[in-house]
């Protein structure tokens, strides 16, 4: 009997290694780096029966072409240079062709258009052993970026090689981008750019695109903003802590805004935020707001539930009516575990730019109503949604039609160019500042009036991850059940065959 | 050509009547299952990704076995030289088994398929991603198929066609972490090497985007080693 | 007719085949003979096309054939080695060479084949399960599917029994008329009863070539035998100075290479003349084995 090569077994020692490392990282519940050792080890067993057999294999190439003439091999072998050289001809310029749902590797037109027109370079720091997935994003990103903007020069450092640059930049975290304009370096870090680090139920976030444009907005001048706080600190939403104003006011700034905090109504027709105190508004600020308004200057006014229609005059100039009680969306009640209400987008500019996948999420709101023709409604609630009874308090409000409105509300409008009403402060507050759909609306509503639309942020954009809706185990079990039943089909249908030509041989003989 | 569609249809049906092929769709299918089946049922979440890239690492070894009898069956002058006598061309021969193991290749992934519609069928999934990913994986295949027919037209001899079939795969797999390897000087060289590998732009293809040269590197990896196949059996 | 011009084949360092050229006639069947390396099977793979060749050329009926692309003839190849799929019914294979061939009729054709060849009985058996000589004679069966132009059959008698070899040297015979047949074998029977050309292959190189009979009389094989009563070694003498050719050992018994009337009345005078009694005068033929080795022999002799 002839003895199989020592090559052989060395083959067979491979596969068992390998389908072991596999069955290890397959089902191992902890994490562990057997299952790479093991790998590593099963490539070393490879390349060492290859070794064996290289005696062998060298004949196999000495007697390849034993058909074809020296000239095919040639000619193959010019075709193949040509193809690489034209390969590389092509990579020059070309586009990247995303079919993606989100465009999540392409850039934005609004985005593109506004990088073009400024000069930036970009030095990126990330280590690709590391954040391997992180690294191949922001590598995808930024040759996507190149290809659209090919002025922009973007410098790599590795920190593991190049470290005492790395410490020059003063980065923290990684992987980060630098980027340098012509008199000032913003920092973008990593949370900047990947945001929370857990996957989120939609999967890898990537802030890549609003960062960049965030970043080079805010190495321009700055558009002044005033802020008019009438009553900072004493309301429940934006506190004086560290996680309310100030973040506000750090975001307004990143932003390229430069606000101003007043106590009174600045005469400037430069846009201004006003938060309107949830009680009675003193007449004189409503008299200054009046004004103001009416004489064109661009202004957001912040809403509460109450006082019962604010500035009376202006409402009747302008042709709205806040309803002022908050409007409750039914599934809150039918134990849906948000919190918070999901509005709709209007079809006004500022919303136009808002993204569907990460709304604006509010607590709970008021509402506004408008017949005129310069309202455009740039937030509404659901169709489904009415007024609660404020005195209720019952589980289950009933609607009354006498003093209530069915929906859609508009939860924010915009009235002309020059203001922008946004009921309910609370969307502004320490817990919901840090949504990006609820930055983006207010910064959106700032580039509006100050006639920077084309400013407006990219929104970030997933990874199309999108769960399975099977909530019951069972349904689940089914589905895995399907699965494993057609391997087994598969191999049922093999014994079958194999048994017929058993039998065909046994009858044969 | 009349010659070349009957060969496939005759390899198809052989392929069609043997129960290794049914043995092989089994088990790659018990493993797609499983992977897929791990992440509804552990984490909630039925994300196909990942499993089409399992698919595409284990065809790495499974591709290497479909194509070792290729060329080996009988002895010196075997069913090859046969169909050659009766003229048809080399690269019609090569082309015919070829199709003949896409068309496996197409019915081992029909159970990305099947998962894929219990995805439509329970959520929302991303079909631009999916359709993007799925033409990756069969490119991806292909080329391994391409590679694994020429080096076993090389070789009559089984462990080294095997050998040199998975080493040269996965060889070509782990090029894409080649500009990890050079840098200063080298950098460009470890570029062109990775994107050389069959693995860079399959990475490509798995996240939805992809460039046209990527799908064209691909396609040289899958018509060049067989363009050398049928140059290598002329007479 | 087929024709090869100063062909030759090099494999690295071995010379396969030297300037080979010889034709082959439509309607004859050549043998191809030679000892065990000497590039039979060489020669039969570079007229199936399966073989290049590095020089000289091939042409059919006066036009050359190019070096590249298919060949003008359409082929029934039987080679040394297994050559059919053995996971194939025998009539899947038989039906799928004769679509392959462009037969519109195929399963007609395949059945008279399978009924000529004996082997009707194991169409719906798999070639596995065959024993040798079945499926010798199935590759024999997929070879004359089609009616092809040139069969060339590489010892199409490996593993048939004897009385199954008759029958193909039959069917070979009946179907030779308007095909062009080289046949490669070991068995010198094939030599008298099937061959009408001999082409002796040694070497890589042609050492005879031409029809039987002629090939056979120029290697001396001798076709009558005179046994005199008593010696007489002044016949020996008289038939040297007459130029005719013959061999004695014993000045008794003659063997003459070409004999007819003529040279029957010329030596019947000398006899005559001296008055010897004739025992005996018979039409002898020398064992083919061995007119063809002692050939071979005396080849190598003139070689050393």
């Amino acid at each position: 009997m002839r003895f199989p090569r020592f090559s052989f077994f060395l083959l067979c020692l491979f596969c068992a290694i390998l389908l072991f490392a596999f069955t290890l990282l397959l089902t191992s519940t902890a994490p562990t780096d057997l299952p790479a050792k093991l790998a590593s080890l099963s490539l070393f067993v490879l390349a060492l029966a290859m070794t064996l057999e290289a005696p062998l294999l060298t004949r196999g190439v000495q007697q390849l072409g034993s058909g074809a003439n020296t000239r095919d091999w040639i000619r193959s072998l010019l075709i193949l240079v040509f193809l690489i050289f034209f390969l590389m001809l092509l990579e020059r310029g070309e586009r990247l062709m995303d079919f993606s749902e989100d465009g999540f590797h392409q850039l934005r037109q609004s985005s593109i258009r506004f990088l073009a027109q400024r000069k930036f370079s970009l030095t990126v720091f990330a280590m690709r052993n590391r954040d391997a997935e992180l690294y191949g994003i922001l590598e995808r990103f930024l040759e996507v970026l190149q290809t659209h903007l090919p002025q922009a020069s973007v410098r790599w450092i590795d920190p593991s090689t190049q470290p005492t640059q790395a410490r020059e930049s003063g980065i923290r975290t990684l992987p980060s981008i630098l980027v340098q304009g012509e008199a000032d370096t913003v920092l973008i870090g990593r949370s900047q750019l990947f945001g929370n680090m857990g996957k989120t139920a939609r999967g890898r976030a990537f802030y890549g695109e609003s960062a960049l444009v965030e970043a080079v907005k805010s190495l321009e001048n700055s558009q002044v903003v005033h802020l008019l706080f009438p009553e900072l600190g004493k309301g429940p939403f934006l506190d004086l802590s560290a996680g309310g104003y100030s973040q506000f006011v750090q975001l307004l700034k990143s932003q390229g805004f430069l606000p101003s905090i007043s106590e009174t109504l600045p005469s400037t027709s430069e846009p201004t935020l006003v938060f309107l105190p949830p009680r009675k508004i003193p007449l004189p600020l409503s008299l200054e707001l009046v004004k103001r308004i009416q004489s064109g200057a661009k202004t957001i006014l912040f809403f509460e539930p109450s006082p019962h229609q604010p500035l009376g005059e202006l409402s009747r100039e302008m042709e709205w009516e806040y309803l002022g009680f908050p409007v409750v969306d039914p599934l809150r009640n039918a134990g849906n575990e948000l919190s918070f209400l999901l509005p709709h987008f209007g079809s006004h500019p500022i919303a136009a730019r808002l993204d569907n996948h990460f709304p604006v999420l509010l607590p709970g709101t008021s509402a506004f109503l408008s017949n005129s023709p310069r309202a455009q409604p740039i937030l509404r609630s659901s169709s489904f949604s009415w007024a609660e009874n404020p005195s209720g308090g019952s589980k289950n409000p009933v609607f009354n039609p006498e003093s209530e409105r069915k929906g859609p509300l508009d939860l924010a409008l915009g009235i002309g160019e020059n203001l922008v009403l946004l009921a309910d402060q609370g969307f502004l507050s320490n817990e919901f500042l840090p949504h990006p759909g609820n930055q983006a609306l207010i910064l959106n509503s700032l580039y509006f009036l100050s006639g920077r639309l084309e400013r407006a942020s990219a929104y970030p954009k997933f990874i199309s991850e999108r769960p399975l809706q099977v909530p019951e185990q069972t349904r689940r079990n089914w589905i895995a059940l399907i699965l494993f039943l057609l391997p087994l089909s598969a191999w049922c249908i093999g014994g079958l065959l194999s048994f017929l030509r058993w039998r065909e041989q046994y009858s044969s003989k | 050509m009349n010659q070349f569609f009957l060969l496939s249809a005759h390899l198809l049906r052989v392929q069609i009547s043997s129960s290794g092929t049914y043995y092989i769709l089994g088990a790659f299918w018990l493993l797609l299952a499983y992977i897929f089946s791990l992440s509804m049922v552990q984490v909630r979440q039925a994300n196909i990704i990942p499993v089409f890239w399992w698919a595409g690492f284990s065809s790495l070894f499974l591709i290497p076995i479909l194509c070792l009898n290729t060329y080996l069956k009988g002895s010196v002058d075997n069913f090859f030289t046969l169909q050659r006598t009766l003229g048809i061309s080399t690269a019609s021969i090569t082309l015919g088994y070829f199709v003949q193991r896409v068309v496996l290749l197409l019915l081992l992934d029909s159970i990305l398929a099947i998962q894929y519609g219990f995805l439509v069928l329970y959520g929302s999934p991303d079909h631009g991603l999916h359709t993007c990913a799925f033409l990756g994986l069969l490119c991806l295949q292909m080329a391994y198929l391409s590679v694994s027919l020429f080096v076993s037209s090389l070789s009559k001899d089984r462990i080294l066609t095997m050998m040199t079939s998975v080493g040269l795969l996965l060889g070509l797999w782990l090029l894409s972490y080649a500009n990890q390897l050079f840098s200063g000087i080298l950098t460009p060289l470890g570029q062109i090497l990775r994107k050389g590998s069959l693995y860079y732009p399959f990475s490509h293809f798995l996240s939805g985007a992809f460039y046209p040269t990527e799908l064209l590197s691909l396609c040289i990896w899958i018509f060049f080693p067989l363009w050398l196949c049928s140059i290598q059996g002329k007479r | 007719m087929l024709e090869l011009h100063q062909v030759s084949k090099r494999f690295q360092d071995i010379e396969a085949l030297c300037n080979i050229s010889l034709s082959l006639k439509k309607g004859e069947v050549s043998l191809l003979l030679g000892p065990n390396g000497a590039g039979k099977t060489t020669l039969i793979r570079i007229l199936a096309g399966l073989l290049g060749y590095d020089c000289g050329f091939l042409s059919l009926n006066g036009l050359e054939v190019p070096k590249r692309g298919a060949l003008p003839y359409s082929i029934g190849y039987l080679g040394e080695g297994e050559l059919l799929d053995p996971d194939l019914k025998v009539q899947t294979l038989l039906r799928f060479i004769g679509l392959l061939k462009g037969l519109d009729q195929s399963r007609q054709q395949v059945r008279d084949w399978a009924r000529k060849f004996g082997i009707e009985h194991t169409l719906k058996r798999r070639i596995s399960h065959l024993s040798s000589g079945h499926k010798q004679r199935v590759a024999l069966a997929q070879c004359f599917l089609g009616n092809p132009d040139v069969l060339l059959l590489d010892e199409p008698g490996n593993s048939l029994d004897p009385a199954q070899y008759r029958e193909f040297e039959k069917i070979l015979l009946r179907e030779r008329k308007d095909k062009i047949i080289l046949l490669s074998t070991h068995r010198l029977l094939d030599i008298e009863r099937i061959g009408d050309r001999l082409i002796l292959l040694n070497e890589g190189r042609i050492m005879a070539q031409g029809r039987k009979e002629d090939l056979l009389h120029s290697m001396g094989a001798h076709t009558h035998k005179l046994v005199l009563e008593r010696t007489d070694p002044s016949l020996s003498w008289s038939l040297i100075q007459s130029n005719y050719q013959f061999q004695t050992q014993d000045h008794r018994t003659f063997y003459f290479p070409h004999w007819n009337m003529p040279i029957q009345n010329q030596i019947f005078k000398l006899l005559s003349v001296r008055a010897t009694p004739v025992n005996s005068l018979e039409s002898f033929h020398q064992r083919i084995e061995d007119v063809f080795f002692e050939y071979l022999e005396k080849e190598k002799g003139k070689k050393t």
